[in-house]
């Protein structure tokens, strides 16, 4: 999902494939910043999606 | 490829696997769960394990959306539905506008025309007046829309927490129009499979309504009557129009299953062309449920003969709310009773009848 | 969607379709476990199985964590739903799974207040909202949904609730794995290791496969893209000899996991000495329960449960199918006592599971194979 918008409790609004928005626990993530896009399971973010190309 | 024999015993596995399938759905459970309410496999085990054998009589028998009765030379269809839904209002609809649309649309896709409506409301102690008045308005807005009376009703009253605040059950009887004689026995291998609108839209805004999740997304109810398309339909196609079913309750796969099983055909649908709104696609896909296995109120599938297939699609879309009307599919010979996907990807797979309510998965 | 579309394009898919043709031997058949219940469920999903040759078969794992629930922790979860003020709550496809005597639905309808939730994080918000109730939770799920469970526990604390609970069922997948490569009767060529719990693990933890039993492993993606240049991968590496682990999934898998995941878990968690498989019996450390720091609100703790334990029914062949020793088609109750609606074992619990997959889909497989 995308990261729209981050707030002071480790929550971020995030927006997912057919843009709906969620509410995301980012605690398990470090720095976080809007626009990046994250992988989440269970309502918790466990981990952000980079631009590296597989092999 | 290499032509690799199928053993002995698997093909008497598959053999035991073709009977059972074959067999008429028993009744078996001790109690009853919501899996037999959610248009998937139990329900079918309540319907003809239970309840029509029960019954068992030459109008009922075909399971159609609305039985067929013969009225002083005049061919008259009658039609049930009880409406539970919750929460009452929801974007794009409510209960009221439900029970009356679910209703007629039973008669319409049993090719017949809309006359009038019993109505039947079960109303919760302690429900307001605000609410009540809300939905007896929706009620006769939705019946003056679809052209149609409500000469007959009934009141209750049960007690606090009993009935999520009101349910409703409406009957309904039509005309059967005989511009085109309907029956799923019909349907040819070469026929087309048609779907006169976006499907999964209204149980996608139910579930998002309920707010079990914390989910916002702008997802409407499809409910509306669909007498026009249907009165459509029959003027473009006329007697090369099969069949049409109304894909409620489980969804457009289960429609589609019915189908094939009670005409022994195959179906083969084609995903790229099933037309979902990428917003309703992406809930679906966060809730683990496939969007053709979702509850419409306002879609029919239709199967028309090839020659009859163009002017169907054209007389679809511009019905109301037809707009994205599209050929999802085609009938084929074999295999009988099974319905495939051709996925947009490339690849193969069965779109089985549903097991149980359409439950999340997680992994 | 970023991320998403271009890993669905169905020209790629073919083209990647081609070269996986011409990285096979003729001849030689390859056995391939997908181990993760996500891939098999976006095999069925895109139908990725058709895009292969006749002689890659693909063989699904053990990594459906709805499906490897013994009855016996059903029977136990049961009990706790059925105590008086309980608010029972679970993921959705595990109420359907069946205990000795019945499933969480069953429990339903006979009065339990059992509610499906979608995270631990909408069980501990019922909590909040029913304070006077004890709200259980049933945790199910490998490393990816296990720190979900774990910062949800931490909040509970943080709060200071005392009637949020967890029934922890949480397991992990490398013990399971060493004791399918440790079967003597094993069947396979190579693994589709499973990408999102390598987000939390790491990629590092597979090691072994390649090190001690001499088989590739891959960490894949969940779109078909994903998948199919998985096995390409693998199969790459079985023509040229080699084996070790590599990684499809670079966009999301670091190669050492999430620490910060990881230590959340050793916080909330610790090693079962055992836990049941369904199919594949005990296995040591391969199941998780709530650490002494989290003891208060461990609902096995707090209720007495049956802890009977439920023998899988004998003449269930499940660990032989997930060791791809035999076909579903081969068990002796395939079918027949043993049928998606009244399942005996885990290959028929899940429409994912080796055995429902072949009930429902069979007999197009084998038409696709005799053509």
């Amino acid at each position: 999902m995308d990261v729209l918008e981050i707030g002071a409790d480790g929550l971020a609004r995030c927006r997912g494939e057919g843009d709906e928005v969620r509410e995301v626990e980012t605690a398990l993530l470090g720095e976080l910043r809007v626009g990046q896009t994250v992988l989440v399971h269970a309502d918790v973010a466990i981990a952000v999606v980079s631009t590296a190309v597989a092999s | 490829m290499t032509g690799q024999t199928v053993s002995e015993r698997e093909q008497r596995v598959l053999g035991i696997i073709e009977t059972a399938r074959a067999k008429p759905p028993r009744f078996r459970d001790e109690r009853i769960t919501m899996a037999h309410g959610a248009g998937g496999k139990a329900s079918s085990t309540l319907i003809e394990g239970l309840l029509l054998p029960a019954f068992a009589n030459e109008a009922l028998a075909p399971l159609a959306d609305a039985g067929q009765l013969t009225v002083g030379g005049a061919r008259m269809a009658l039609t049930t539905d009880s409406f539970v839904v919750r929460p009452l209002r929801f974007p794009g609809g409510s209960i009221g506008e439900l029970a009356v649309n679910g209703t007629v649309n039973d008669l319409a896709v049993s090719g017949a025309r809309p006359l009038v409506l019993s109505l039947s409301l079960i109303l919760e102690e302690g429900l307001t007046r605000e609410v009540l008045e809300a939905e007896v308005q929706a009620i006769a807005d939705a019946a003056s829309a679809a052209g149609v009376q409500i000469i007959a009703g009934d009141t209750k009253v049960v007690e606090r927490g009993h009935a999520d605040g009101m349910y409703i059950t409406t009957a309904g009887v039509g005309e059967v129009d005989e511009r085109a004689s309907l029956s799923p026995a019909a349907l040819q291998p070469g026929d087309h499979v048609l779907v006169s609108g976006l499907i999964a839209e209204h149980g996608t805004a139910i579930m998002l309504a309920r707010g079990d999740f914390e989910l916002d997304a702008e997802i409407v109810s499809d409910t509306r009557s669909l007498w026009p398309a249907v009165d459509a339909l029959m003027d473009a196609s006329g007697p090369s129009l099969r069949c049409l079913r109304d894909a409620t309750r489980g969804g457009a796969a289960s429609v589609l299953n019915e189908l094939a099983r009670s005409a022994r055909v195959g179906i083969v649908v084609r995903e790229r062309e099933v037309p979902v709104r990428p917003a309703v696609a992406a809930a679906a896909e966060i809730l683990g449920i496939d969007p053709m296995y979702v509850a419409n109120e306002g879609v029919l599938v239709a199967v028309v003969a090839p020659e009859g297939a163009d002017a169907a699609l054209q007389a679809l879309r511009r019905a109301p709310g037809g707009e994205a009307a599209a050929e999802m599919g085609v009938v084929v010979g074999d295999p009988p009773g099974m319905v495939l996907v051709e996925t947009a990807f490339g690849g193969r797979r069965v779109m089985d009848q549903l097991v149980g309510d359409p439950l999340p998965r997680i992994c | 969607m970023r991320y998403v579309d271009e890993y669905r394009d169905a020209e790629l898919g073919r083209a990647l379709s081609h070269e996986i043709l011409s990285a096979v031997e003729p001849g030689r058949h390859y056995k391939v476990m997908e181990v993760c219940g996500g891939h098999t469920h976006s095999i069925y999903k895109y139908g990725i199985d058709d895009l292969l040759p006749e002689n890659v078969e693909l063989v699904h794992g053990p990594g459906c964590p709805v499906c490897v629930i013994p009855m016996g922790r059903v029977d136990d979860g049961i009990a706790i739903a059925k105590q008086p003020g309980v608010i029972f709550t679970c993921f959705g496809d595990m109420l359907r799974v069946p205990g000795s005597s019945g499933t969480l639905l069953d429990a339903k309808a006979q009065g339990a207040d059992v509610r499906m939730v979608y995270s631990p994080l909408d069980a501990l918000r019922v909590a909040r909202e029913n304070p006077d109730r004890d709200v259980v939770f049933f945790a199910i799920g490998f490393e990816t949904t296990a720190p979900s469970t774990a910062l949800t526990l931490r909040r509970a604390r943080a709060e200071g609730m005392t009637n949020f609970l967890c029934m922890c069922n949480h397991v992990t997948i490398v013990p399971p794995l060493r004791a399918l490569l440790e079967s003597p009767d094993l069947r396979l060529d190579g693994f589709i290791g499973p990408g999102h719990v390598c987000t939390v693990v790491g990629a590092r933890p597979f090691e072994f496969i390649p090190v001690d039993y001499g088989k590739p492993l891959v960490v894949s993606g969940f779109e078909p893209l994903d998948v199919l240049q998985s096995v390409l991968m693998i199969l790459r590496q079985i023509g040229e000899g080699r084996c070790s682990v590599e990684n499809q999934y670079t966009r999301v898998v670091p190669y050492e996991g999430n620490l910060r995941a990881l230590e959340v878990m050793a916080e909330v968690f610790e090693l079962r000495p055992h836990f049941e498989w369904r199919g594949l019996g005990f296995i040591s450390q391969s199941g998780l329960r709530l650490s002494e720091a989290y003891a208060d609100f461990d609902a096995e703790r707090r209720y007495s449960v049956p802890g009977v334990r439920v023998a899988d029914p004998k003449a269930c062949q499940c660990g032989e199918v997930l060791k791809g020793v035999i076909k579903p088609y081969e068990c002796k109750v395939f079918g027949t006592a043993c049928t998606p609606e009244r399942p005996i074992g885990t290959c028929m619990v899940s429409s994912e599971g080796a055995c429902a997959a072949y009930y429902n889909y069979g007999r197009i497989t084998r038409e696709r194979e005799t053509v």
